[in-house]
């Protein structure tokens, strides 16, 4: 499959409402996955943020209602916890996966072009762009990684739930 | 509070939802660290449309929570893997 220049998908594009979506190939792909992992990261989020509201009722001042609510509501409370994470955790390597697959795609159709490629000028162009894919790719990385450890930092709180 | 907080709630004051499910809203919002406010604004962002199957979301597992109800968070659950899945159709996401 040839991947055209013009047809690279740009996240910021989406961006906005009434901006546009892809009709199809590779672009189609690559927009569907970044719609699916905002919205996993917004669920993440928001089940984080249910777990939080829970959990703090679990340390109101008030005894005999602390003791009542760890006994009705903790057993829920360590299975919702359990669920969300590994649930979340399941969502999150699919991601990965059809990420470097389209990727894997992505760079076929680069060595396409490069052996259709005539001219070494159009060699060169043709690494130039790729290697500005990669870099775009590897920020895009590395600032999911930065958001991954925040992630992994607040479910491991919630994790702690589990061993008490 | 945060400029990312009031933009996620003005879209809830303006999708016309109950005020007991404004409220909802307002109080899981306050409780959301602000890394992750960043997440769910983006995703409202790019998906208005889809506020309502968030509210709905939240609500079944607000009150799975408060009744103690396994059945209906498993729902929740199960529906959220749905709804995920419909975001990318043509990915055949083997989840």
């Amino acid at each position: 499959m040839k991947i055209k220049p013009e047809s690279q998908f740009n996240p910021e594009e989406f961006g906005s409402e009434g901006s546009k979506t892809p009709e199809g190939g590779t672009e189609k792909k690559e927009y569907e996955l970044f719609r699916f992992g905002a919205g996993l990261k917004a669920l993440g989020a928001f089940n984080i943020a249910i777990l939080s509201n829970y959990r703090l009722s679990l340390f109101a001042s008030d005894e005999e209602w602390k003791k009542r609510e760890k006994e009705t509501r903790m057993p829920l409370l360590k299975n919702f916890t359990k669920k969300a994470i590994q649930s979340y955790q399941a969502l999150e390597k699919a991601g990965e996966v059809i990420d470097e697959g389209i990727f894997r795609e992505i760079s076929a159709g680069y060595e396409e072009r490069m052996n259709d490629a005539t001219t070494e000028e159009e060699r060169r162009a043709i690494i130039k762009e790729f290697e500005d894919i990669k870099r775009s790719r590897d920020k895009k990385l590395a600032q999911e990684t930065i958001r991954k450890n925040v992630r992994s930092t607040v479910f491991g709180m919630f994790e702690e739930i589990l061993k008490k | 509070m945060s400029t990312i907080r009031d933009n996620i709630l003005l879209r809830v004051y303006k999708a016309s939802f109950s005020a007991e499910d404004v409220s909802l809203w307002e109080r899981i919002l306050e409780k959301m660290p602000d890394e992750l406010l960043e997440d769910a604004a983006r995703f409202i962002e790019i998906s208005p449309e889809s506020m309502s199957y968030l509210n709905e979301n939240l609500k079944k597992k607000t009150e799975a929570l408060e009744k103690g109800d396994i059945k209906l968070l498993d729902e929740a659950l199960t529906d959220q893997k749905k709804f995920l899945k419909s975001l990318a159709p043509s990915l055949n996401l083997n989840i």
